[in-house]
């Protein structure tokens, strides 16, 4: 038994594919309990596919992959802030035909390459087994900045979140914040790049805050709890893979979605059980 | 200037002896929701530990002074001045407790959480509460009577203790000025005696407190002065002064009906802002 779970990692590359799966699985889930709070799932997930074409350019050019990701990443959120102020068009369906665009485009320059059938699997869906060691102290370095970021401005945080109106009349800019938390959600998402890809990041941001949604009602132990899941769905995620050789960033998703789905039975006070169990009481 | 109303400035407590130690100076104050007039030229002055019930019918514009006062709307017109009393002291003002919370009650915050949330004013972006901020949060939840509450979810709270969680975040604010949007409304005659007890005990600490209410009996009786709205300030003064059968009939219109020598203000929905 101990072999079966020591025998992945005496492989230099899944030691790498560990470490990067157990930051992804804490950054995303750490940030996604803002997500989830603050109904940004679809943000999130639009913001990841936006940064497709940054990725691809950075293909073509044959530079750095996680740079191009980060520099479109950061040109998006800006973009994003910048559009969902003015109110022409609601913001979602502007988010909606921004990051459909920006799909495609991505998709198109990918497809002038002949590999890239391969490439677009990768970038879609991840593939943690070739995480460089350049990639892994990159990743490192933003990961440490968004937790950090979080940590200083937590209670700003919580104010803007909970009670924006309170946030105004104490003299804070709601929409600056707002701004932050677009950049980070740019950083997580590069972050995740090479682990779970560009289509399943959505799933790590807001899996795991969700199911500590349902068993906490405090902020901090929401935030403890989902990095305690996000980082133990990675590695269990990662051992499927191993041994039933199927792809990693799927595993790692379907792993925190099971979890989820327990506690969402399961869950003291919100779980499915204990509200039937208080509509029976009342009655 | 049209504003005024007959009663403003004469003698009393907001006369011109203290006006220029006003705590709270509004001079000709215009809000506009697009084209629509929602405070016409508001003029008013309220002394230091003042304690004033603002009075009008549904849509007369109250909410919409506090939300100026506090700068949640942008003041069109006129110019709104608060000064301390103590020009050394620093921050945090006016604290405002809304006339309905638009939060989500299912956050994942406690009742302390809460009403640590008014130390932030005073704290800046990055300082963490330290061991003062937590004593005057217990001291607050004290006040309010739901210190037992402390560690539960706000989601679990009836709407009265819901309201009493918000009171003492505002108290926690140690603000100058207090703002409170019918507080009265929905609560039961325990909570509305409490209320009243609190605002007895908020003018022996000097804090100016404005509140807006439809309990005109509360307002004559409990209150210093009455400011009585309807876009423009239609009276401004001592309950009595502004308590007229004119003054009320030109507020409330045909609302307004006199019944053996007692007023009767005919109101279908009270309190109900537009959603
Ligand atoms: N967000 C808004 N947009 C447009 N008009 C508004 C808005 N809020 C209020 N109004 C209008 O402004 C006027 C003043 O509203 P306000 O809410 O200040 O009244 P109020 O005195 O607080 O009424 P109530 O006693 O019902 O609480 C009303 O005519 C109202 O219809
Ligand atoms: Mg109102």
């Amino acid at each position: 038994m101990i072999h079966w779970l020591t025998q992945p990692f005496t492989l230099e590359f899944m030691q790498r594919a560990l470490i990067a799966s157990l930051i992804v699985g804490v950054v995303c889930s750490v940030l996604g309990c803002f997500v989830v709070l603050r109904a940004m799932a679809f943000l999130g997930d639009a913001l990841a596919h936006a940064i497709l074409p940054g990725v691809a350019i950075a293909y073509l050019l044959g530079a750095n992959l996680l740079a191009g990701a980060l520099i479109a990443a950061l040109v998006v959120a800006v973009g994003i802030g910048l559009f969902s102020r003015r109110g022409a068009v609601k913001e979602d369906t502007a988010i909606g035909i921004l990051f459909a665009a920006a799909l495609a485009l991505g998709v198109v320059l990918i497809s002038t390459v002949r590999s890239y059938a391969v490439d677009l699997t990768h970038i879609l869906f991840g593939n943690v087994l070739g995480v460089s060691t350049g990639d892994l102290w990159l990743t490192g370095i933003l990961a440490a900045a968004v937790l950090a970021t979080v940590f200083l401005l937590y209670k700003e945080f919580l104010l803007a979140s909970f009670d924006p109106v309170l946030a105004h009349t104490l003299g804070r800019r709601p929409e600056l914040l707002r701004f932050v938390m677009l950049i980070l959600l740019a950083l997580t998402v590069v972050v995740s790049l090479q682990t779970v890809g560009v289509g399943l990041v959505a799933a790590m941001l807001v899996t795991p805050a969700a199911t500590a949604y349902l068993l906490t009602r405090r902020l901090s132990r929401m935030m403890a709890l989902a990095a305690a899941i996000g980082a133990a769905s990675s590695v269990a995620g990662l051992y499927f893979s191993y041994y039933l050789n199927v792809a990693s960033g799927a595993a790692v998703v379907l792993t925190a979605t099971v979890v989820f789905m327990v506690a969402f039975v399961v869950a003291p006070q919100r779980g499915l059980l204990a509200r039937r169990a208080a509509a029976r009481r009342a009655v | 200037m049209s504003a005024g109303g007959p009663h403003q400035g004469d003698g009393g407590p907001a006369g011109r002896p203290h006006h220029a130690a006003a705590c709270l100076d509004l001079r000709d104050v215009t809000v506009l929701y697009g084209h629509r007039l929602a405070l016409d030229h508001v003029t008013l002055a309220v002394p230091h530990g003042g304690q004033v019930a603002v009075v009008g019918p549904n849509g007369a514009g109250k909410s919409t002074l506090f939300k100026a006062l506090v700068g949640l709307l942008p003041v069109r017109g006129g110019s709104i001045e608060l000064r301390d009393r103590d020009p050394q002291a620093r921050a945090q003002p006016i604290a405002y407790v809304p006339q309905r919370e638009e939060i989500d009650w299912s956050f994942p915050v406690t009742v302390q959480d809460v009403v640590m949330m008014g130390r932030y004013g005073r704290l800046g972006w990055l300082r963490r509460p330290q061991a003062a901020d937590r004593e005057v949060v217990a001291r607050s939840l004290e006040e309010l009577a739901i210190a037992d509450l402390a560690a539960r979810p706000v989601g679990d709270l009836s709407g009265g203790q819901q309201q009493r969680v918000f009171l003492a975040r505002a108290l926690a604010q140690e603000p100058h000025v207090l703002l409170l949007d019918e507080p009265f409304t929905g609560v039961d005659v325990g909570a509305r005696e409490a209320l009243l007890d609190l605002l007895d005990r908020l003018r022996d600490r000097g804090i100016t407190v404005l509140v807006s209410t439809h309990d005109m009996e509360a307002a004559s009786r409990r209150f210093d002065l009455v400011a009585l709205l309807n876009h423009r300030l239609v009276a401004y003064g001592r309950p009595a002064e502004v308590f007229t059968k004119e003054h009320i009939s030109a507020a409330f219109g045909g609302q307004a009906l006199f019944l053996e020598g007692m007023v009767v203000i005919d109101q279908c929905c009270e309190g109900d802002e537009p959603r």
